[in-house]
């Protein structure tokens, strides 16, 4: 716990101290909304009752993955590069629990990032919609969170093995931001795509925000979707787990912790 | 059992082979280094010791603990400098730097603080521990760096090229620090290019080459290896392997060589020698008899100079 | 000159080396587009025609991407060499310091502009995109655009040297063409302020000449910001190199 608490507090005041990350923070949903928004603009809003509500809260749940993909995979890289990787785990507290503390200010970071971003586009945009109903939803983003953080871990290993995080990065943000539903309906998306969108927890727990706050038929009935997210969140962090404690092993083989 | 034993610890990166069978140990209050040139497999030999890096065969032992096999309990009677100024938190201050490793060896609240308070105050930190360590020099950060190995009040301390990129004077105090370290009962095992400070600072020196440990004894008794008497340094242009001088002729520069040639009287053995080199048709250019140091045991043992 | 070749060289051995190379330039490409597309085919379901609008995202989003690609290549490229150390061995060889960095930079604006054509041809195939710019147009266009997107670049390079983060320096150049610029839509669909500062950049002519509108002004607009922006790099730059020279190459890090 003092570890997690440790690492949390070093990733709290180095965030703090460049300042110029809080502004990408809060103009990052602002600017990834624009082009959804004039596009909705531009077809006059289509099928939609309200296109701006739903791909805001599109945007606002998917900026979870971002969040964990830079917060966690990009920032890993960084501490390689610098080299203060190795100064940190050859100290006796375990690499996952240090990597955890990490994790757990990205979460916070990340909450902040979809709250401001509501709030701001709330005003910038205009939104209707049933927003007391936001707490309710906690019941489905609480077990997604867990199952994107298993994920986190999971591509953390990946970066550590890769070396490489920027297009990685950068690209799986937006696939699986896409593919959760971000800007328009997963029954909407060719058949192939639709069913890898069904395997994703932010899928369902974006849908499930959508159908409390907007209303609306949700994609499976919201129980079964709540069942869902459970199983996968304990699959996810299971799996994200077994995944960096093998890429920890074989980094300390290959030695690859330091070089660059 | 010795805070640090090493038994024919091997490591091999795909096909090259980077530590080769080395075996050693290091005794309490002692500073042990590891003497060698570059690539020679001392940084890799730290790394396994640390845990970083897991040996391909062999055992290195921390305090008693099997650092492959026991890692965490080895972790916690070791400190480590590896990369210097490289492992540090650039936007951290000095003293939260330390509070956050403090927490990663176990310690807490109160004791964390004082922990730390201590360290900052014994390496001259203390007036400017709540600066950026972006703010610090060099030295500081190296300092700093070494405070943070201490946090666990190490029984085994492993310094990875400590001075490499200090001046003089702050390599001075810093190897006063080491020898400080090592008064209190603790283990330095510590890995260098320089042979003046291993000379200086070591009890016993290890040297390095290829992989293996060629000779390993206190620094007297290496340089008593060469005969007890003195040695010839003869400055020549135009050398060639076939001219069959005695010693080892070391490159020093462009078409420059430097003979050392290890003799037991000096007044006789060094114009013998300079009239054997003008003989072979090489030019002598500057010649000079003098104590033989740890490099000229290098020379004479691995074949090898230590600065390329 | 022989300077500029070494560094062409040197960054596309680089680039070639990283392992997400292929995936950068090859499925990338296609990838964001379509991301668009679905969007639109969506929205178009409440009976808009829709068929006009894939020139439209396809060329909108693909030029932003190019833009995108250089900023992190150039932008990021001296801060890699300079937190790297390698700055300071480049930049002590006796040759043209411009040319050590515009070099690679170039290497990095023309293959990602291959990546970008090549998306568009892919595009074309897959999702029936029918453009409204006939192909010399859309070359002349391309090639009109190298200098502005070399000149962004430079540009965002010196600011990254100043304010020491890639990534925020990065977001917020590439925002500014994202939200001003008109990627997924028509201009005439921005708010008006917004209009007013798409005008204030290159891409929003580029784009306009891609779409079907009056091309020969467009071009001539481009030019002007080949000009103008090159100019404003090279003199941010010039400011670089004097401070590198007064304090150093790695300064406070
Ligand atoms: N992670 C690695 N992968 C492959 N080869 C390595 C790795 N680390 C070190 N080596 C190689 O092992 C040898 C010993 O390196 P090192 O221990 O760093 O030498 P030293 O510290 O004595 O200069 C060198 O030939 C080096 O290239
Ligand atoms: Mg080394």
């Amino acid at each position: 716990m003092a570890v997690v608490a440790a690492a949390f507090g070093r990733d709290r005041r180095i965030f703090f101290r460049y300042r110029l990350q809080i502004l990408r923070i809060v103009l990052d949903p602002l600017v990834w909304f624009a082009p959804l928004y004039f596009l909705g603009r531009a077809f006059g809003g289509g099928p939609f009752r309200d296109y701006t509500s739903f791909a805001l809260l599109g945007v606002a749940v998917t900026s979870y993955i971002g969040t964990v993909m830079w917060g966690i995979g990009f920032s890993l890289k960084q501490d390689m590069d610098t080299g203060v990787l190795e100064a940190n785990w050859l100290s006796p507290a375990s690499p996952s629990l240090q990597l955890l503390g990490r994790v757990v200010w990205s979460l916070v970071l990340g909450t902040a990032e979809s709250l401001l971003s509501l709030g701001l586009a709330g005003v910038v945009y205009g939104l209707q919609g049933q927003w007391q109903a936001l707490p309710r939803a906690l019941a489905y983003i609480g077990p997604m969170l867990v199952a994107l953080y298993g994920f986190g871990l999971g591509f953390a290993g990946l970066v550590l093995v890769v070396r490489q995080a920027n297009t990685i990065t950068d690209a799986g943000q937006f696939i699986l931001s896409t593919l959760s539903g971000q800007s328009m309906p997963v029954g909407d998306l060719p058949r192939g795509l639709a069913a890898l969108a069904m395997a994703l927890p932010t899928t369902y727990g974006l849908d499930a925000l959508r159908t409390l706050v907007l209303g609306g038929a949700p994609l499976l009935p919201l129980p079964v979707e709540q069942r869902l997210l459970a199983i996968m969140a304990a699959a996810l962090a299971a799996a994200g787990a077994a995944v960096f404690w093998a890429v920890e092993r074989h980094v300390r083989r290959a030695g690859t912790l330091a070089l660059h | 059992m010795a805070p640090v034993e090493v038994s024919d610890l091997s490591k091999r990166f795909g096909t090259r082979v980077a530590v080769d069978h080395i075996s050693f140990s290091a005794e309490a209050g002692e500073v042990f280094g590891l003497l060698g040139p570059n690539g020679a497999g001392k940084s890799t030999t730290v790394r396994m010791l640390c845990g970083l890096l897991l040996p391909t065969s062999g055992v290195a032992r921390i305090a008693g603990h099997d650092v492959a096999r026991h890692p965490v309990a080895a972790r916690r009677r070791l400190g480590a400098v590896l990369g210097g100024e490289r492992s540090l938190y650039w936007k951290l201050t000095g003293r939260e730097y330390l509070l956050y490793f403090a927490a990663l060896y176990g310690l807490r609240g109160a004791d964390a603080r004082r922990r730390a308070g201590d360290l900052l105050a014994r390496f001259r930190l203390d007036d400017r521990a709540d600066e950026l360590v972006e703010r610090y020099s060099t030295g500081m950060k190296q300092r700093l760096a070494l405070a943070r190995s201490m946090l666990a009040d190490p029984a085994v301390l492993l310094l990875d090229e400590p001075t490499a990129g200090l001046d003089p004077v702050s390599a001075r105090l810093l190897r006063d620090e080491v020898r400080a370290v090592a008064a209190e009962g603790r283990t330095v095992l510590l890995t260098t290019h320089y042979m003046e400070e291993a000379d200086e600072l070591c009890q016993r020196v290890a040297f390095v080459t290829g992989g293996r440990i060629v000779a390993l004894d206190a620094p007297g008794a290496l340089k008593r290896r060469l005969g007890g008497g003195a040695v010839c340094r003869v400055e020549l242009a135009g050398w060639r392997p076939d001219l069959s001088l005695p010693g080892e002729a070391v490159a020093i520069g462009e078409g420059r060589w430097e003979l050392r040639v290890p003799v037991s009287d000096p007044a006789a053995e060094l114009p013998a020698l300079v009239a054997q080199a003008a003989q072979a048709g090489a030019a002598v250019l500057r010649c000079e008899s003098v104590e033989p140091t740890l490099e000229d045991v290098f020379v004479a043992v691995a074949g090898q100079a230590l600065r390329a | 000159m022989s300077a500029l070749w070494a560094g062409v060289r040197r960054s596309l051995l680089m680039k070639l080396r990283y392992p997400d190379f292929w995936f950068a330039y090859l499925a990338w490409p296609v990838i964001f587009p379509a991301a668009y597309l679905l969007t639109a085919g969506a929205l178009a379901q409440g009976g808009h025609g829709f068929a006009g609008y894939r020139a439209d995202i396809v060329s909108g989003t693909l030029m932003w991407m190019w833009v995108n690609v250089t900023c992190w290549s150039v932008g990021g490229a001296l801060r890699q060499e300079q937190t790297g150390g390698t700055l300071e061995s480049n930049w002590s060889s006796p040759a043209a310091r411009w040319a050590l960095l515009t070099g690679p930079a170039l290497t990095d604006i023309g293959l990602s502009l291959a990546g970008m054509v090549l998306g568009a041809l892919e595009c074309t195939l897959l999702f029936g995109v029918r453009w409204a710019a006939p192909w010399p147009v859309a070359a002349a266009v391309a090639v009109a655009s190298v200098p502005w997107v070399l000149g962004v670049g430079l540009v965002l390079a010196a600011m990254v040297f100043w304010a020491k983060d890639v990534s925020v320096m990065v977001n917020l150049v590439r925002g500014l063409f994202m939200v001003a610029c008109g990627i997924t839509c028509p201009l005439a669909v921005l708010p008006g302020w917004l209009q007013r500062v798409g005008g204030a950049l290159p891409m929003t002519y580029a784009l306009d000449a891609m779409r079907g509108g009056p091309w020969g002004t467009d071009l001539v607009r481009l030019l002007g910001f080949d000009v103008g922006l090159a100019a404003l790099g090279a003199l941010l730059f010039a400011g670089v190199e004097a401070s590198v020279r007064r304090r150093g190459a790695l300064g406070t890090y």
